[in-house]
């Protein structure tokens, strides 16, 4: 455990770069966004705007996970850590940087939100929100995204994991045998199902805490799932 | 005696191809070991095992005592640097340095900087805007201030200049007689090299060909020429790496013990004996091709 904490400045110092890029476009966005309405409203338009959505982040943590895994694994095995090491500081890292995407986003949409209410727009109008922010709707926003976020960098993570360890090829063959399975009606009922349970999750069907619950459940089977598979992984030559 | 590391049959396989056959080595404490052989002969593939980083497919590996493997106590006191570098590529050099730093238990700051001072390398520069020259300057920085009770440079030095190279090998001789701890070299560049070995293992398509004190190892390498007839004479129980014939005469390469009598009769019988130059025994060993004379020989 006491490898975490150096790991965590490892992996700041390695996406410092890249966070600062996101969110500096994340901000031109949202201004850009903010000069758009101010523009169609001095054409008489003011239909719904939206300046920044999750989708943004969710890519980035996607990512940035996935690639996290692959670059810092031979590194910090060769710098005299075990995978258990790597696997504690790998966790903590997806926790560290959903927390830190999850606040930067909604202190971001916070910010948005205020500007649009003070140049006198319809809370209607910024369609993200979609309705008063209050301290409470404020830490169940970051809260719902922070565990979305472990969650989805937990999965990509182990995708990775399977990827370094077996190859794409492997994948590929997962990915066979997924369209292979659709054959049978119980596996497609099955599969049909998780799918419109992702896509109302996306929608915002599913009730907060209810995704809040299940976020945190996958965060930690995908985690788990993580330490066996690096644990027989090779570093590449 | 100590042993640092231990290898029991080890064996290694990538497919079909066997990158180590039945190694077994046993490295003492605070040696400097050249770890010698060809491109591919498996030098990269062992020293990833003895670091946990790959296993083996057969065999036991034993470093300070322990298996390696998921072992905190073992692995922190092992530097490998590897040829191919180790670095994040969108690191600067100082946070490279800074990271190493965090890692290593035994890190010593001010050598870090003075190794700095001396290469002259630029901190604000990212990794991966280094030349090959730098990147080998970095990984030299890291591998001897991690002062690593069990240090492997694993070619790392490969990218530096003749110059560079030279300057390398007198630091780290410099700082291993004041921190005198197990060094292994992993190289090709066996001439440069062969005057601080005190151990050499030499490793030749998978499987160890020899191991041994240098200096001994040197003391058993000779050509011998001369009359054709004599020196087969004298050669015919002895190890013999290569033959060649020129007219009435012959040079013949050997490897093996050579007692004060045997020297007396080779000075008596006119044949002329000389020793062997570490790459030169190397070559013949693992079979490689030396234009001689003009002629390639195998």
């Amino acid at each position: 455990m006491n490898k975490v904490i150096p790991q965590l400045k490892m992996h700041y110092l390695n996406n410092k770069k890249s966070l600062i890029i996101f969110w500096t476009i994340m901000v031109c966005i949202s201004l850009l966004g903010i000069s758009l309405a101010l523009y169609l409203r001095s054409r008489g338009i003011e239909s719904s705007i939206t300046t920044n959505n999750s989708a943004a982040i969710i890519i980035f943590a996607a990512i940035a996970s996935a690639v996290s895994y692959s670059e810092t694994f031979p590194y910090v095995i060769s710098i005299g850590c075990t995978r258990k090491d790597f696997i504690y500081g790998f966790i903590a890292y997806c926790i560290s940087l959903s927390l830190v995407m999850s606040l930067a986003f909604n202190v971001l949409v916070l910010g948005d939100y205020t500007v649009f209410k003070l140049l006198g727009f319809n809370i209607q109008t910024f369609g993200y929100v979609g309705g008063e922010i209050t301290l409470i709707r404020f830490c169940s926003n970051v809260l719902l995204h922070f565990t979305f976020l472990a969650a989805i960098s937990a999965l990509f993570g182990l995708i990775i994991s399977i990827i370094y360890l077996k190859g794409m090829m492997y994948l590929f063959g997962i990915g066979g045998l997924f369209i292979v399975s659709m054959f049978f009606p119980k596996a497609r009922e099955f599969a049909f199902e998780t799918m419109k349970f992702i896509g109302a999750t996306f929608v915002g069907l599913i009730s907060p805490y209810k995704m809040i619950g299940l976020s945190s459940l996958f965060f930690f089977i995908f985690s788990l799932l993580i330490y066996p598979i690096t644990r027989i992984t090779q570093v590449k030559r | 005696m100590t042993y640092i590391v231990e290898c029991k049959d080890i064996s290694k396989s990538f497919g079909k191809t066997n990158a180590l056959v039945d190694v077994n080595i046993r490295i003492q404490k605070d040696k400097i070991y050249g770890l010698l052989g060809r491109n591919g002969a498996g030098k990269s593939t062992l020293l990833n095992i003895i670091d946990a980083q790959m296993f083996p497919t057969a065999g036991e590996v034993k470093v300070f005592g322990e298996a390696p493997f998921e072992n905190k106590k073992v692995l922190e006191n092992i530097c490998l640097i590897k040829e191919s570098g180790m670095f994040l590529k969108d690191l600067k050099v100082k946070e490279a340095i800074y990271l190493a730093s965090l890692f290593y238990p035994n890190w010593d700051a001010d050598f870090a900087e003075r190794l700095l001072d001396e290469f002259e390398l630029d901190t604000n520069k990212l990794y991966k805007h280094l030349s090959l020259g730098m990147k080998s300057q970095l990984s030299i920085i890291v591998g001897l201030s991690g002062r690593s009770p069990l240090t492997i440079f694993d070619e790392p030095y490969i990218g530096l200049d003749a110059p560079g190279r030279q300057f390398f090998y007198d630091i780290l001789i410099d700082d291993y007689m004041n921190n005198p701890r197990t060094i292994i070299l992993s190289t090709h560049l066996i001439d440069e090299v062969s005057n601080m070995l005190e151990e050499i293992i030499i490793l030749h398509k998978g499987k160890v060909e020899i191991e041994g004190n240098a200096d001994e190892i040197r003391s058993k390498a000779f050509y011998i020429s001369g009359d054709k007839i004599q020196v087969e004479d004298f050669i015919k129980f002895k190890k013999i790496l290569h033959k060649e014939l020129m007219g009435e005469n012959m040079l013949a390469v050997i490897y093996d013990s050579l007692y004060e009598k045997e020297k007396a009769e080779i000075y008596s019988a006119d044949l002329t004996i000389s020793s062997i130059p570490m790459q030169q025994l190397f070559i013949y060993l693992t079979g490689g091709k030396m234009v001689k004379r003009g002629v390639i020989n195998e």
